[in-house]
């Protein structure tokens, strides 16, 4: 048996996978996004969500919109976070004491986690109480809970760990010596952050925000409990065709927009990381090699 | 939403094997008939468990003790807060579900899915003692073939408390009254707001509305959102908004007077407009075969005899369908859930049924969502 036999062998279980509960499963729903009525192929599913008078663009923009508000502040959470913990902390002990603390929280379902948020920003709230009981309110504000700042804040709250984590680990394999060097050469420790730290974990920040972006748009547990009335995002959408409405062609047809629209939303943040990577450190190959050689 | 599946076993010494099932059958009977739970119970009863795809409150287990005691029969449970859940399982096949609970709102939709086997009323001694009513409620048989056996019935209408609202509601109007805005919840299912509305509105047929009319309600329920402080998604939902004061004001069910036991003075109205009827049922599923097709219309009959009848009125405030549930019940009972004049309300009674045109409320309701 030749090598390359012997790799196809090794990878066949995980092809098998792939192929079984991944393509398959995404076939059929291609397929069946083409179920007109009375007809196939048909692409009259794709006419309704993407015709003129069609609410559903609108819907589809706010679920990305929302997303990508996530990935953004997850960034601004854990970019920072993360390069205190990884080069101004010097102790592995408290650097992991830090992450165990942010992993903990995985402990608790997400659907506790979601809920939890209601007795923070709720009407008789933490947030609510302390502000009436200090004197800076007199009402409670009813804002907080109930629209899409309390979704965008809880699907940040539930998804920047895995940013932090990347970013992280990104970071920590960052040589010293170059940040080092760096200031021997006179850079400031911004200079150093945003010329040497940033363009070299731009990896771990692109898998970060893939991390956050790709359940982010497929959650239904934060627009459901926190959305109030202007919470409804794509999956909401399509969990309602599948399960409520008993509309599997229509389901199917918006989880196809759905990942086709994701996907150019991820090629645009990757475009965006590389340019972020490419005017911090004025080098052009820190996303696709991995590191500033 | 959220699905949990709870086992709810037999007690003492009737959960048991089958084998010891089939030894103490006779004894069950002669127990059941001491009791007088099942008098009349047959005795075709032969698998030892079945799954009862149902709402949380219909299957506490004061309420199953009883015919799983008598009967030996284990009822596991399966809930759902939207039938549409279990009918998509039982779509794909292997729900392992032998019973459903049904509304007169769904159905038909139910029927339409092609999940639902006919039963044989006959077989049921209990048939005899409903409601007249309800034998020829709409909902309930398809293709002149009976398969619903409604065992609940109540109304839904608004709901709103009393001590924060300081004054008695007696028109839907409040529901979109700017006055309570940010008080007011309203339900997240694909018909009902439609046809809250479309009553508010004073459209004769409700679930017959044509595209002219549901326009009109959709444009109501837009201009209505910057009031809603949220839409419920289930029951649950809605009790911890009324009960955490996030709302005061709701479209809700009966089971919502649950929260007075927090000490909070909610009241159910009855508005100008009037209220919606309803009822549930319990429909046997294609996948009761065999010795579970006998078990499951066993329990079907024991959902509308005199003990889960008035054990339902007792627990949640349901009403049963039952006549001799009724005459067993004590007066002041009676009178409390409203059972001494049913043949009044049930003659003027809305009733819910399944939209005539069910894509066009799936698409009013889903450009409300959207808007």
């Amino acid at each position: 048996m030749n090598e390359t036999w012997r790799s196809w062998l090794s990878g066949t279980p995980w092809l098998l996978m792939i192929g079984c509960f991944f393509i398959m499963p995404l076939a059929g729903l291609l397929l069946m996004s083409f179920s007109g009525e009375g007809s196939f192929p048909s692409l009259e599913n794709y006419r309704v969500i993407l015709g003129e008078g069609s609410d559903r663009p609108v819907v589809l923009l706010r679920t990305i919109g929302t997303a990508l508000t996530v990935v953004l502040l997850s960034m601004v959470i854990a970019v920072p976070a993360a390069y205190y913990l990884a080069k101004c902390v010097a102790s592995a002990r408290v650097q992991a004491a830090v992450l165990a603390l942010v992993a903990v929280t995985f402990l608790v379902g997400p659907l506790i986690r979601t809920v939890a948020w209601r007795g923070i920003l709720g009407r008789s709230g933490l947030v609510n109480t302390v502000l009436q009981g200090i004197g800076v309110i007199d009402e409670p504000i009813m804002a907080l809970l109930y629209g899409r700042p309390a979704v965008v804040l809880a699907m940040t709250y539930n998804a920047f760990p895995f940013m932090l984590f990347t970013v992280f680990l990104a970071m920590k394999m960052i040589d010293d010596r170059f940040l080092a060097a760096g200031r021997d050469l006179g850079a400031g420790r911004a200079g150093v952050f945003w010329r040497i730290v940033l363009p070299l974990a731009a990896p771990g920040i692109w898998t970060g925000a893939i991390l956050v972006f790709v359940p982010t748009i497929s959650t239904v547990l934060e627009p459901e409990i926190l959305g109030g009335t202007s919470g409804r995002l794509a999956a909401t959408e399509i969990r309602d065709q599948f399960f409520h409405a008993l509309n599997w062609p229509m389901g199917s047809t918006l989880t196809i927009v759905l990942i086709i629209a994701g996907g150019i939303a991820i090629l645009g943040l990757a475009l965006a990381t590389a340019a972020l990577a490419r005017l911090s450190g004025r080098i052009g190959i820190a996303m696709r090699a991995g590191s500033a050689r | 939403m959220k699905r949990n599946t709870h086992l709810t076993s037999a007690s003492g010494p009737w959960a048991q094997s089958r084998r010891d099932f089939l030894k103490t059958t006779a004894l069950a009977g002669v127990a059941g008939i001491a009791a007088g739970h099942f008098g009349a119970r047959p005795a075709f009863a032969k698998a030892s468990k079945i799954v009862w795809g149902t709402n949380a409150d219909y299957a506490q287990p004061d309420m199953l003790a009883p015919f799983q005691k008598a009967s030996g029969i284990e009822v596991a449970t399966e809930y759902f807060s939207d039938p549409s859940e279990l009918v998509t399982k039982l779509r794909a096949g292997g729900a392992g579900v032998h019973v459903m609970t049904d509304g007169s709102y769904h159905s038909e939709i139910t029927f339409g899915e092609g999940v639902l086997k006919p039963i044989d009323t006959a077989r049921m001694p209990n048939w005899d003692k409903m409601i007249p009513a309800f034998k020829t409620a709409g909902g309930l048989s398809f293709d002149g073939k009976p398969y619903g056996i409604p065992y609940a019935w109540g109304t839904d209408s608004v709901v709103y408390n009393f001590d924060a609202l300081k004054t008695e509601i007696d028109d839907l109007g409040a529901l979109f009254d700017p006055k309570y805005k940010g008080q007011i919840a309203m339900p997240n299912g694909l018909f009902e707001s439609l046809v809250a509305t479309a009553l508010y509105l004073g459209i004769e047929k409700p679930f017959a509305m044509g595209e002219k009319e549901l326009d009109e309600v959709t444009k109501v329920l837009i201009k209505q959102k910057p009031l809603v402080r949220s839409y419920w998604n289930d029951i649950g939902d809605l009790k911890n908004l009324m009960a955490t004061g996030e709302v005061t004001i709701c479209w809700g069910w009966k089971m919502l007077l649950d929260i007075k036991q927090y000490g909070i003075d909610v009241r159910w109205a009855h508005p100008k407009q009037g209220e919606l009827a309803w009822y549930d049922a319990a429909f046997m599923t294609k996948e009761a075969e065999g010795e579970t097709e006998e078990a499951t219309m066993a329990f079907m009959d024991y959902l509308i005899g005199d003990t889960y009848g008035a054990v339902l009125g007792k627990s949640i405030g349901y009403l049963t369908t039952s006549t001799s549930a009724i005459a067993a019940m004590d007066a002041e009972t009676v009178k409390t859930l409203g059972l001494d004049d049913y043949d009044s309300f049930l003659a003027k009674a809305a009733w819910w049924t399944s939209p005539t045109q069910p894509d066009l409320y799936q698409k009013a309701w889903d450009k409300v969502l959207n808007a």
